[in-house]
Formats: C-alpha cells, structure tokens, sequence
C-alpha cells in the first residue's frame, strides 16, 4: 500500500462510514510559482519531476503547450515516438497499481510477482535514455533520442516476454473468487453522479462512460487504432478490470506505433517565443490532466495553471464511501489510484509568520 | 491534428452573466474541468474552463480586488475544489460557494529544517552573452545578428547592421586584420568562421541588389551646430558619419585631393580597389549630409574655429617615416615605403624599382612595399628584419601570400651602412634574440665584427611611422609625439577631440572606426546630445540554435577564392575573389550562434 | 501442480540471485547515467552549461578557468550535455558511492 498523503476525516457510526472530509495541501511545492519564475525552456524539466510516476506525460503535455504558443509543427516521428514512450509510462504505471492494489487486497505474493514483471519494462527505459523511471527524452519541437534497429527489436522482444509474464497472473484479477469477493459491490459510482461530479480516467471508464482523452488524437493517437476501454460494473472491480485491460492495450499500441513508425526528422526548433494563451489535454494513467498557459512573448511564463487528474477523482472518492465499513477503505481509496505528489502544486502565497 | 484541439473557444462575460453562461454550458452537457485564478495587480482574471462536444471552451471574468467573486458551485458542485483552493492562495472571496473550507484547504507550515525553499526572484538567474566574436572586435560589431542575417540573403539588413557601429563594410571585408576570426570559438577545432569573408558577401550582395552603396535613410533633426573633422581617413570618416546621422552639421577638410588616409595611399590596390573605397566614403558622407572639402590642409586651428565650428575632431594620422638611423640613408635610391606606395596607389604610377629590392622592416607595411615591388617588375625582392620570423607583426596571411610570390626573407639582419652607387651596397649585421623588452619580444643583441654585404638596386624602408601634430592645434602631446586623450577621445582643449593613428600611434582600420565613432558620441553629449549606445546583451531579442548540430560540425571551413600566384604578380587586379552564395550560406550557418537566447 | 513443479526445481538446482555487492559489481544496463566528468583541456570557459542546467548545479569561475559542479543537485537530465559545443562534458557510468557531506567537484584545467 503506497501511502498518499491525504487525510481523509471518516465519521463513523460503528463499522459504518456516514461522512467523510478530505484535506489535501500537504505537500505542495509551489510548482506554478516556480513555473512563473523560471525561463519556459527549464519548466519542462520542472515539469517532468511533478509526479515520479507519470512524469513523460506531464513532460510531453507541457511541450505541446509551448507548441501551441509558438506555432510549432512536431515532425511526425516525433510524434509517434512520443506516443511509443508515454504508453511504455502507461504500462509502467498500471502494472505499479495493479501490484498494489493485490496487496491492499491481501495478496502479498502477487503484488511481488506484478512488481517483477514491472522490472522487465524498467529496464527497458533504462536502455533507451539512461534512467529507470523517468525517460527524459522530450524537448520542445521533438524529441531528443532517436530508436534505431536495435532498440526496436528490444522494444518487441520485451513486449513479447511482458505479454508472457502478464498472461501468467491476470486471471487472478479476472476470475478469482477471493478477489472478487473483495471488489465488487464495493464503492459504486453511479453512471450519472460519476458525470455530475467530473471523474476521470479509469475512474469513469469503470462506469461505464468511453471518455478518454486519447480519441481527441494528440501525438500520433489519430493514426492508431485503438477504443477506450470500458466496464459496466461501476465498482472497484471494475476499475481494476479496466486497467488490466488497457495494459493489453498499450502492449499492442506499442506494437502497432513501432511497426508504422515513419521516417523524418525528430526535432524542430521554433523560432519565437511563447505568446498569447493555448490549453492542451493529455491522458495520464490516472485520467485527463489539462494544462493552461499564457506567454507574453519574453522568456518567461505569465501563468501556468496544471490540473491533475487525481483531483477531479476526490469528490466521486467521498461519494463512493459513504455506506461501507472501514474494512473496505483500502479498496475503494485504492480504486481511484490516487496521486498526491501530482495534486499538489499550486502556489504558496502564504509567508510564515 | 494538433492545431485544433488547441483551438478553445474564449467567451468574456461580466460577473453578473457569469451563471446565466454557466447554465447554458450546462444545458449543453458541458463537463466543468477546473478554474485558474490570474493576479493582474487591479483585478483578478477569473478563467473557468469546460470542455464541450470534445472541445474546449474558456469563460473569462474580470474580477476587482475586494469584491467577492461570483461561485459557479450552485451549477456545478465539484467546482468547489478549485474554488477553495484559489481562495486559499489568492486571498480571493467567493460568494455563493457550496461547500466553504473556510480557508483551511490547504495546510501552510513552515519547517526550519526543510530543503524546500520560496525561489526569489528569477531561477536560476540567466544571462545572454554577446559572443567572443562581438568581444573581440574593437568596433564591438554584432557580429552573429549578420552572420544570420547573411545566411537568410538579407544582405540590406547585414549591411545594416554592420553600419550601426562601423561604416565601412566593403572595406573592412577586404582590409580588416579580424581579431573575431581568433576570437570565434571554433578556432579550437581549427575552423573558425570566415568572419570578414561573410563581411563582403553583405557587402557586395547589397551593392548588387541595390545598384550601389548609398542607403536612403534618415539623420536626426537638424540641431544647429556645426563640427569640423581634420582627416579623412577612417577615423574621420565614421566620425563624420555619425555626427551627421545625428544631426549635427559636419565639414570634413582633407589635405590630399581624395578620401581614405592611409587607406588610400597605404594599402595596395590587390587589396582594396580604390574605385570601391572611394564609393563607399562617399556614400556615407552623402547619406549624413556632411560637406567635403580635399585639398584643404589646416594647420592653425583657432583659424579654423573662428570659421564658426561648435566642435573639432583631430584625425590626422601618422604618415612621417622612422628614419633607418644607418649611414648612408640619404643615398639616391633609398625609398620610404610612403613614397613608393603613394606613387602606386593614388597617383598610378609604375616606377622601375630595378631588378633587385631590398625592403627592410617586418611589418604590414614592409610586405605591402614587397609585394607592390614584385608587381612592379623586381625578380629578387628580399625583405630584411632584424628579429625572428615568429615576432614579425605581419599577418599571416599576408606572409604566407608574400611567400607565395617568390619573395625572400632574412632574419635577424639589421642594416648598419648603406654605400652610395648603382647599384647600391647594403652592409648587414647579424643578430643574436637577447632578452625580452617592453613589448615581450627578445631585443636583438649585434653579432659584433660579423657583416655581409648585399647589391641592389633599390632599397625600401618600412620600419614603422609616427605623427606630427601641428603646433597651430595648441594640444597637449605626448612623448612620443601622439595627441594624448582620455577615454571619451578628448584633448586637453575644450571642444577639441582625437582620435585614430595620431592618438594612439599606428594602429588598424577597425580601432579608427571605433575610435570615430566614440569621439562622435561624446561630441553629441558635449553639444547637448544624449550620445550612442553601448551594446548590452538585450533579453528580449530571440536566438536560438539549429536543431541538427552534429551536422554542421561536420562541414569543413570555407577557403579563401583566391588567384593564383603568377596570375596575381602581373599587375595590380585584387587577389580576393567573392564567396560564392552556396558557399557563403554554408559557412554562415556553421555559426555557433554564442549569443543565443532560446 | 506441474506449473510451480518447474519453478521449484529450477530454484532448487540454479544459482543463486544474490549478488555479493560491493565485491561484486551487477552489470549495468548500457546507458546508465552516472557521474559527470568536465574535460577543462577542451573547456573555453563559455558558460553555455551554466546557463542551460535546470537545477543551477554548474558554476562556471571565468577568470579561474575552473568549473564547480554539485552532484546533489544535479538531475542527470544531460542538458548540458547537449548544449557543450565542444563536447567537454562527458558522463560517466559509474554509480558513485554515498558521501557523508553533501559536496561539490571542482574540475581544474
């Protein structure tokens, strides 16, 4: 269990959950303050370090505002690079909750077995720019790193063994009864409350809703063939569903994108600075994350204003546990795949006294 | 594809039709995505943003500073989060708000241990530098802005540029020594960008596409005054220049009957063409308006005030010959190196040097007098310096063109008596480098009771100049006879400034030009002006590098287009030739753009 | 029952995973991205490094010749890397070992 920290106030009646208050604001770092002070080149680097775990999205999704604000067209192999990349983020990330959440569960053997496969493909970003984690290959045009021959092939026969190694312990997920047990009925989200109150991501695919950034067709998303994945089921079991299934999904989006990946250049330098106001959305792991900023062509930001996908996910979070017993607090919190490094960022305008 | 999801549609509305729009989105099935806060000093920007059909729609509100701002959780209940937290760090108050946290959203506490610390100021603090080529230059031409300009083909905005602080492009692209060659911080990997070369493609390229070399531009208002200008060598020339672009009204009075100084009479016709230097001298004194009088020498200077002249510049350079201090110099047959090359370059003479030329000195001047000898007909032109090959103060380049045209060197020779004759006998003594003196170069010690003696037909000394100042000027001079000034070029008599060959001794081109162009801005502010800029890096201009660098590290260094050897030695026609424009484009975008600000 | 049959005996009779770290060193991948070396032979003292790093690790001292370089503070992002023209910044793989103070490397020519 990662801990967040987010502290959840529960009003109890017995076992019985009646009322539940978030507080949040515990690690803010003043990112959008720090975003206004530095030059727009070195904010992709802050960027990037927002969240450890879906760090090339929030990289890529910052890069294609400053796109925007200076008029810049990406090279197609840029493109298809960068989707290469952020779904092998997806991929990273999802088998990180999945292993998770088997042992908020209680299947502690699991958790180890998911996080191992997890290693196949971390040590596939390790060989291709020199870090675990975090790739670090955007730049403002592009990318930084080409895939030759060699890397390709890697890239397919990882994916084979992933594929292998995940055929191995999904049906736990799909099919096993204990599991099971533990997940469904918990943590309901209706159709219509899950869009009244703005859930994203896994969270509102679970019930039942296509929304996924990803079909707008940013990077190279247009030219793949892909279909959000949805469930039904409108419970934490769903949701695990769902992310099991879109790590199928991204092992064969990564095949599909290498194999129709084009020729060309892979960066573009632009050739003013960032002007006027643009928004650009990108689907993270956990849901849409949206980034507004507004340039006055000198080398400084006015203002940047990130929303993460974790926050939209706390009310649907406070309604979803309201009538179950505390036992379940960890499957359902869990459910949600809360990002708290991620939610705080926002300006510290208070001084200490 | 990515140009229109960035297309969100912007609505502006007041803070009273805030929830009618709100409602209508919602009507639509409007999704609420969050809501940024921007301080603008006066007021708060309220932006709340949804996304509708698959786009994005932005509502903008204006909001003053101390009036609640209007909630939009009466529609839209999970817009309380965002509301909260803007509340908590904007000190803004909503009206209206479902759920109010009453200003404890966000937990603010400060750790005296924590590494996390509130930046101040800009992170981290940036600079933009003007490059070692820009530094380098006396003139502190902006070098890398028409290396660019040049590789674009907008050879009006280069010469432009160039302008701005020296004015001479053409010339300087064919004579400048270009100290931002070495300065060019590939000159490590032993390529440095053809600097002067790109120079006269600006140059040339405009004088092409604009039919010749005058600009139309605009001077400043008249301001009434006057300023004479003594010299019309480079020195005088951007003085004059700038003084007039300024507004001022300018007479520039020359003692001989053409522009250019020592650039006319001292620098060969290989090098600098004199129809192309005297075009472009006078084109911009046309375009500053300036009034030209040749043939005009002014030695008593109170006379030439009392002509009604607010201000004067001094640049009269140095054209007196150092004597050989050897017997026998008076001998017929002894030339200075003035002599021979004013009867070259301004007159068009071709006087018979003989068959064998003796030329003695190491500098610029003694290879100018070498070279000119060869052209004129002399088999055996041996130039005799009294220290080593590496102290020469020659360039390079013009010693390894003079080695090219078949002409001899000896080292460590001085001359100690010249016997009268035809032909004449030279005595030389050897020397031995003994230890360094005030200019770091060994001091030669004689060889003593060694000599050998050499028959020629010619001999031409070369072995420096200095200057004599009228005493008419009434200005404090220096001890070895320079007019001294102070660093903004003023003499010691008000309203009287300096400036070239004759404050500073012998010095080039560029130092003139510099020289000019700061004693006419300090001439501004004497009459009441506010002078010229200095350079300082400006943040706001956009550089920024190409995207594939290995590539152009992989080009090679443009070579000089030169004639060959034996074409050059037959008369008199320029040795450089014109990059080609391939060429030139190729070479200008191998710049490292040191001055990038991206 | 044959699945973890495999898997036992496999354990049973193979090596063992351990590696005996710090006598023994795992192989890393190709890539990895360890400590900076600044080559001052080739350094010009132009401070494009200074001025591209992110975190403000890199102190550039003109006059000195000398570069100071903070590895706590640094990222490994390898912007200045990229942005050395003459290509004086190479990184190393080696993984160095904790230190007891937080230090800076100072490169002299």
């Amino acid at each position: 269990m990662l801990p967040e920290p987010v502290q959840l106030q529960f009003y109890v009646d017995e076992e019985r959950i009646v009322d539940v208050l978030p507080n949040i604001g515990y690690v803010h770092r003043g990112i959008e303050r720090a975003i206004e002070l530095n030059d727009y080149r070195r904010n992709l680097y802050l960027c990037e370090r927002i969240c450890g775990i879906c760090n090339i999205i929030h990289g890529q999704t910052y890069a294609g505002l400053i796109e925007k604000m200076t008029g810049t067209e990406v090279p197609m192999r840029a493109r298809y690079l960068r989707t290469i990349w952020a779904e092998v983020a997806r991929l990273q990330s999802h088998l990180l909750w999945l292993g998770l959440f088997a042992e908020a569960i209680g299947f502690e053997s699991l958790f180890m077995k998911v996080w191992r496969d997890r290693e196949i493909v971390l040590e596939l970003t390790e060989a291709t720019n020199g870090h675990r984690i975090h790739m670090g290959t955007t730049a403002i045009g592009g990318v930084i790193k080409d895939m030759d021959e060699r890397l390709r092939e890697r890239y397919l026969a990882d994916m084979s063994r992933l594929e292998k190694e995940v055929n191995d312990w999904s049906h736990v997920f799909y099919k096993d009864a204990a599991f099971k047990e533990k997940t469904i009925g918990k943590g309901i989200l209706p159709k219509a409350d899950a869009v009244s109150l703005g859930a994203v991501g896994p969270t509102i695919r679970g019930s039942g809703i296509p929304q996924d950034i990803r079909t707008t067709g940013y990077e190279a998303y247009g030219e793949l063939d892909f279909k959000p994945v949805t469930h039904e089921g409108c419970d934490s079991y769903s949701r695990a569903l769902v992310r099991m299934d879109e790590v199928y999904q991204s092992i064969g989006l990564i095949r599909q994108a290498i194999k129709q990946l084009p020729e060309g250049p892979i960066l573009v330098k632009h050739d003013r600075f960032p002007n006027g106001e643009a928004i650009h959305r990108a689907e993270q792991p956990r849901g849409e994350v949206f980034y507004y900023g507004k340039g006055d062509g000198t080398i400084h930001l006015e203002r940047c204003r990130i929303r993460t996908p974790t926050l939209p996910n706390i009310p649907p979070l406070l309604r979803m546990l309201v009538g179950h017993e505390v036992a379940d607090i960890p499957a359902i919190v869990h459910s949600i795949d809360p990002c708290m490094s991620c939610t705080e960022r926002i300006t510290q305008v208070k001084e200490a006294s | 594809m990515q140009a229109t999801i960035g297309a969100a549609h912007e609505h502006r509305v007041q803070m009273g039709g805030l929830l009618d729009e709100v409602k209508g989105l919602k009507k639509r099935g409007a999704r609420f995505i969050t809501t940024t806060l921007r301080d603008q000093g006066e007021a708060f920007e309220v932006i709340h943003h949804f996304e509708v059909d698959g786009g994005v729609v932005n509502i903008h509100v204006e909001a003053p500073k101390g009036e609640p701002i209007q909630s939009i959780t009466p529609e839209y209940p999970v817009a309380f989060i965002a509301e909260n937290e803007a509340r908590d760090l904007f000190q803004a108050e909503f009206k209206g708000l479902s759920l109010d946290l009453g200003g404890k959203m966000l937990k603010v506490a400060t750790s005296p241990s924590t590494l996390l610390k509130p930046a101040e100021g800009p992170q981290p603090p940036i600079m933009r530098k003007l490059g070692p080529c820009r530094e380098e230059c006396p003139a502190m031409v902006n070098i890398p802005r028409y290396i660019r300009q040049v590789e674009a083909g907008q050879y009006e905005a280069a010469y432009n540029t160039i302008i701005d602080r020296a004015p001479i492009p053409a010339i300087l692209g064919r004579v400048c020594f270009a100290p931002c060659q070495d300065g060019c911080r590939q000159v490590f990997e032993a390529k440095p960008i053809q600097i002067r070369l790109l120079k006269r493609v600006a140059a040339d390229g405009f004088r092409e596409q604009n039919g010749g070399l005058v600009r139309s531009v605009q001077r400043r208002p008249s301001t009434g005054k006057r300023v004479a200008v003594i010299g019309g060598g480079p020195a005088g020339v951007s003085a004059a220049y700038y003084l007039g672009m300024l507004g001022h009204a300018v007479t520039l009075h020359e003692k001989s009957g053409t522009l250019g100084g020592a650039m006319a009479w001292g620098i060969p016709k290989y090098r600098l063409p004199k129809d192309i230097m005297v075009e472009e001298l006078s084109a911009r004194l046309t375009e500053a308006g300036a009034e030209v009088k040749l043939n005009s020498e002014v030695t008593d200077l109170d006379q030439l005030m009392e002509e009604g002249y607010d201000a004067a510049f001094i640049a009269t350079g140095a054209e007196k010959c150092n004597d050989l201090r050897c017997k026998g110099e008076d001998s017929e047959g002894v030339i200075t190196f003035t002599e021979l090359l004013t009867a070259v370059n301004i007159r068009d003479e071709t006087p018979d040097l003989g068959r064998r030329v003796a030329v003695i000195g190491g500098g610029n001047s003694a290879m100018d007098a070498a070279r000119t000898a060869r052209r004129l007909g002399a088999e055996e032109v041996t130039v005799y310096y009294r220290r080593q090959e590496e102290e020469m103060p020659a360039s390079i380049h013009e010693l390894s063109g003079a080695i090219e045209e078949d002409i001899n060197f000896d080292f460590l020779s001085s001359q100690i008596i010249i016997h009268p004759g035809k032909p004449l006998t030279i005595e030389f003594q050897p020397m031995v480098p003994g230890e360094p003196d005030d200019s770091g170069r060994r001091r030669p010690v004689p060889m003593e009771g060694l000599s050998h003696k050499v028959e020629v037909d010619t001999i031409v000394s070369a072995i420096g100049s200095y200057c004599v100042v009228p005493a008419g000027f009434k200005v404090d001079v220096s001890r070895h006879g320079n007019i001294n000034v102070d660093e903004n070029m003023k003499t010691s008599r008000e309203g009287v400034y300096a400036g070239g060959d004759i404050a500073y001794g012998t010095s080039n081109v560029i130092s003139s030009l510099r020289d000019g162009r700061r004693a006419a801005s300090s001439i501004d502010k004497y009459l009441g002006g506010t002078g010229l800029d200095e350079p300082v890096p400006d943040m706001s201009e956009f550089v920024s590098r190409k995207a594939d660098l290995d590539e152009l590290r992989a080009r090679d260094q443009a070579a000089i287009p030169e004639l060959e050897a034996e074409e050059r030695i037959k008369g008199f026609e320029e040795i450089e030739l014109l990059l080609e424009k391939c060429t030139a484009d190729c070479e200008a975008g191998r710049c490292w753009r040191c001055d990038w600000n991206e | 029952m044959p699945r973890f049959l495999r898997s036992v005996l496999e354990n049973l009779f193979g090596k063992p995973a351990t590696v005996m770290y710090p006598f023994e060193k795992p192989p890393l991948p190709e890539g990895t991205r360890g400590e900076l070396n600044f080559n001052m032979v080739r350094c010009d003292q132009c401070q494009d490094c200074e001025r591209t790093c992110p975190s403000a690790a890199i102190t550039v001292h003109v006059e000195e010749k000398t570069i100071e370089w903070e590895p706590f503070k640094c990222i490994y992002c390898h912007a200045c890397v990229r942005a050395c023209m003459h290509k004086a910044i190479e990184p190393k793989d080696n993984v160095s070992s904790p230190g007891y103070k937080v230090a800076k490397k100072t490169f002299k020519a």
